[in-house]
This record gives structure tokens, C-alpha cells and sequence, in this order.
């Protein structure tokens, strides 16, 4: 066949591979680009590079897209959103902007998998937990106002929940954006555990909460790579396009699951990838 | 209704200072609230600014793919141009390359856009000074990353 055919074949190729970057993306909360850079750097055998400068921007298509149903649903805590993003922001632009050119790209994908198996490790030991209960708010939450209610579908009924310690979330946060600006991705998963474990909130609400924040920490940090000229244009049209449908179709189904279900999803999906970047960070090959 | 699982422990009742859902009504459904509506008015954002721009992007795509079919090597070199001048020059021959860059621009300003959302929220409806001021800030941040920094 010609070349334009099988430059299509890649499109399309690429097409397949992002939509079920998408759809593990939304399940799971993450926001698809913990799953896109793997499966364009290692599937499609793209530089780690050109991923992320295509991952970041998808990042931007998938919060939006599936953030649209949470918003509707009520679930988001705008206030814990952009309290946190201050901080998540500013680590986004410092990583992207400072700290990314400096890095290689076996350190990117070192950097990678130890971010996810770290991730990993505090999830795996909450798993089965529903709902938090007897949460006392520390005294800077309880300031800010962090606090909220929501009409859990499978449930069937409101639940309330107060936000537990403020300040190591700041922390946490700080660093999910160095990871949103120097690895492109959504950093959903840092963003879930700082507000599942430090500020004990239902996992429904630090989902739906974390994929506005992923929208806007990602637009930060795309900026600093658009300058750079790190987002080519025909990688990142099928990507964020596939995606998008990808996440769509993952958060319909997501809504009707449990929350220990979506917890479970989310640590078989970061195990897997965190463990193959890792091997291919050090060399390996497979 | 279903009824909810005894394995779960039970969550507090919902407290006349809990936050923003307003209570459901005999039928199940909340009732109409400017928060809903400014809610819902994000959500619209929200779908318009994503489904919209990957559109405009993937319309790009076929545009550039079919004005000047390339091969995977072309494409990978291909680069977006940083010019405004040069962007709008390309829109108004509706050059490939450039409705994508168009597209991308408008999938970035998305969430920017509903943090604007939100400041105007913060500012004019629940009246509250010290998160108009936070989301404010979030706003300057990302705008000063996608149109200031080198």
C-alpha cells in the first residue's frame, strides 16, 4: 500500500488505542493521561516527548467531556476544586516550564511508573471502604468551608461529608501538578488521594471534584508545552478525539458502579502500567 | 428508590447547613435553583467547549489530510505555528492545519472558561468574597500560562 494509507492505518491505529485509553481514563477517575502516554510510548512507540505534549492536551478533552455529567449530577465541590488548584496549578507551570526540559526521557519514564506504583500502594489498602464516617474537620477545612452533600445514584439517597485535613492536601496537590506539567498527565490520581485520604471525602466526590481540577491544571500546563511546540498536531487530533469518546463512554458506566468497584479499576489499571514504564525506563524491552 | 446496602455504614443525615444540592422533593427530583441553573450553564460549557473544539479539531484533520495528504514521518514533523497573523491568515483559506490550531485553542480555553464561570458565581450569587478572590487567582494563573509565559 501506499504511504497516505498507511499513515491512515496509524491514525487509526492510534484512533483504537486512545479510545480505551478513555474509557479506563474516565472509570478510574485519572483522566486518561496515566493511560495515553503508556500506550503511545510504549504501543505505538512514539518519543515519551511527543505523548505527553499530545497526552496533556487530551487530558483537557476527557475533564471536560466527562466533567459535564458530574457537574449535572451535582457531585463536584467547586469550592475544594479551586482552593486545591491554586496550588496544583502553580506546580503544573513549575514542572512544565522548569523542571520538564531538564529531564530525559529514560527519567521521564522512571518517573512515570514510580508514580503510579507509589499511587498504588495507599489505594490498595482502602479498598472495600464506601463511605468515610466520623469525619471531623481540621480547622483550616472548616474555615474554608469544606463541606458538601450529594445524591449518590446507586444509593439511593443524599449523602453529607465534611473535609477532614486541609493542609497536607495542599502538599499533595502541589506535587500532582508537578506531575500534570512534567509527565502530561491528568494527575487524577494524586488528586484522588489527597482528597480521599488526607481530607477523607467519598470517593464519588473526589472523583468528580478531581476532574475539574484536571481540566484546569492541564490548560496550565498545555500552555507551557503549545509554546514549546511539544503538541503535534496530527498525533494529538486522534488522540483527543478518541479519547474523549473513550471517557464518555466510560463515565456512563461509571455512574452506575459502586465506589469500591471504581477504586478497584483504578489500582488493577495503575499496577499494570506502572510496572511495564518502569521496566522500560531501566531498559528493558519487550 | 432502592434500598441501601446494610454492609455500607450509614452517613449522616443531610444537616440544614450542608452545602449546595438542594433537597429532593417527594418525587425524587431537586427542585429548580439559580445553582442549579448556574450549574447546569457549566455543564453546557462544559460539553459545548469539548465536543466543539475536538470537532473543529477533527475537522482540521480531514481538511489538512485531504488539502495535502502526508506520510506518518510529514506528520510527525508537522508543527503548530505560534503566530496569530499567520493562524488567522490560514483560517480564512480554511487551511488544515490551522482549523486544528483553532480547535486545540478552544478545547484549552474550556476549563478557563468555567473557572471564569465560577468567579462570576462566587462573586454574584452566594456573595462569597474570599473564593471569588481564589478562583480569581486560579484564573490569572492559567491565563498567565497560556498567553504570557515564554
Amino acid at each position: 500500500m501506499d504511504v497516505h494509507s498507511a499513515a491512515l492505518i496509524w491514525l487509526i491505529e492510534i484512533a483504537i488505542a486512545s479510545f480505551f485509553g478513555g474509557v479506563i481514563g474516565a472509570i478510574s477517575g485519572l483522566g486518561g493521561g496515566i493511560v495515553i502516554v503508556p500506550v503511545l510510548t510504549i504501543l505505538m512507540h512514539l518519543p515519551i516527548t511527543d505523548a505527553i505534549g499530545a497526552s496533556i492536551v487530551s487530558v483537557i478533552a476527557v475533564s471536560s467531556g466527562a466533567g459535564s455529567v458530574y457537574v449535572r449530577d451535582h457531585i463536584t465541590n467547586v469550592r475544594i476544586a479551586m482552593f486545591l488548584e491554586v496550588s496544583t496549578a502553580t506546580g503544573a507551570i513549575f514542572g512544565a516550564a522548569v523542571l520538564a526540559p531538564r529531564l530525559n526521557h529514560q527519567v521521564l519514564m522512571i518517573l512515570f511508573g514510580l508514580t503510579l506504583l507509589f499511587s498504588l500502594l495507599p489505594v490498595l489498602a482502602n479498598i472495600g471502604e464506601e463511605l468515610p464516617k466520623d469525619i471531623k474537620s481540621g480547622p483550616w477545612a472548616k474555615r474554608m468551608k469544606m463541606r458538601g452533600s450529594y445524591f449518590d445514584k446507586r444509593l439511593g439517597r443524599e449523602i453529607t461529608y465534611q473535609a477532614a485535613r486541609l493542609r497536607p492536601a495542599i502538599g499533595i496537590m502541589f506535587v500532582a501538578g508537578l506531575m500534570a506539567g512534567i509527565l502530561g498527565i491528568g494527575a487524577g490520581v494524586l488528586k484522588v488521594l489527597a482528597q480521599e485520604i488526607s481530607m477523607r471525602l467519598p470517593a464519588k466526590v473526589s472523583t468528580a471534584t478531581s476532574n475539574f481540577m484536571i481540566g484546569v491544571t492541564a490548560a496550565a500546563a498545555a500552555g507551557v508545552y503549545l509554546r514549546r511546540g511539544l503538541v503535534l498536531p496530527f498525533l494529538v487530533a486522534p488522540v483527543a478525539g478518541a479519547v474523549l469518546l473513550g471517557a464518555m463512554c466510560g463515565t456512563k458506566l461509571m455512574e452506575r458502579m459502586s465506589n469500591v468497584l471504581v477504586r478497584k479499576v483504578f489500582a488493577i489499571a495503575l499496577g499494570f502500567i506502572g510496572i511495564e514504564m518502569l521496566l522500560r525506563g531501566f531498559g528493558f524491552k519487550f | 428508590m432502592t434500598e441501601p446496602n446494610p454492609d455500607i455504614p450509614a452517613a449522616q443525615e443531610p444537616s440544614p447547613m450542608a452545602a449546595h444540592t438542594p433537597p429532593a422533593d417527594d418525587n425524587g427530583e431537586a427542585p429548580i435553583t439559580n445553582e442549579t441553573v448556574i450549574q447546569d450553564v457549566s455543564a453546557w460549557i462544559l460539553r459545548i467547549g469539548s465536543f466543539g473544539s475536538v470537532s473543529i479539531l477533527l475537522l482540521g484533520l480531514v481538511l489538512a489530510m485531504v488539502q495535502h495528504p502526508l506520510d506518518k514521518k510529514e506528520m510527525l514533523k508537522a508543527h503548530f505555528s505560534l503566530s496569530l497573523s499567520h493562524v488567522s491568515q490560514g483560517l480564512m483559506h480554511a487551511r488544515g492545519l490551522d482549523v486544528m490550531e483553532i480547535g486545540i485553542f478552544l478545547l484549552v480555553l474550556t476549563p478557563v472558561m468555567r473557572v471564569a464561570a465560577s468567579v462570576i458565581l462566587f462573586a454574584f450569587v452566594d456573595r462569597d468574597k474570599v473564593y471569588t478572590v481564589v478562583t480569581l487567582i486560579v484564573l490569572l494563573i492559567t491565563l498567565a500560562s497560556l498567553f504570557l509565559l515564554r
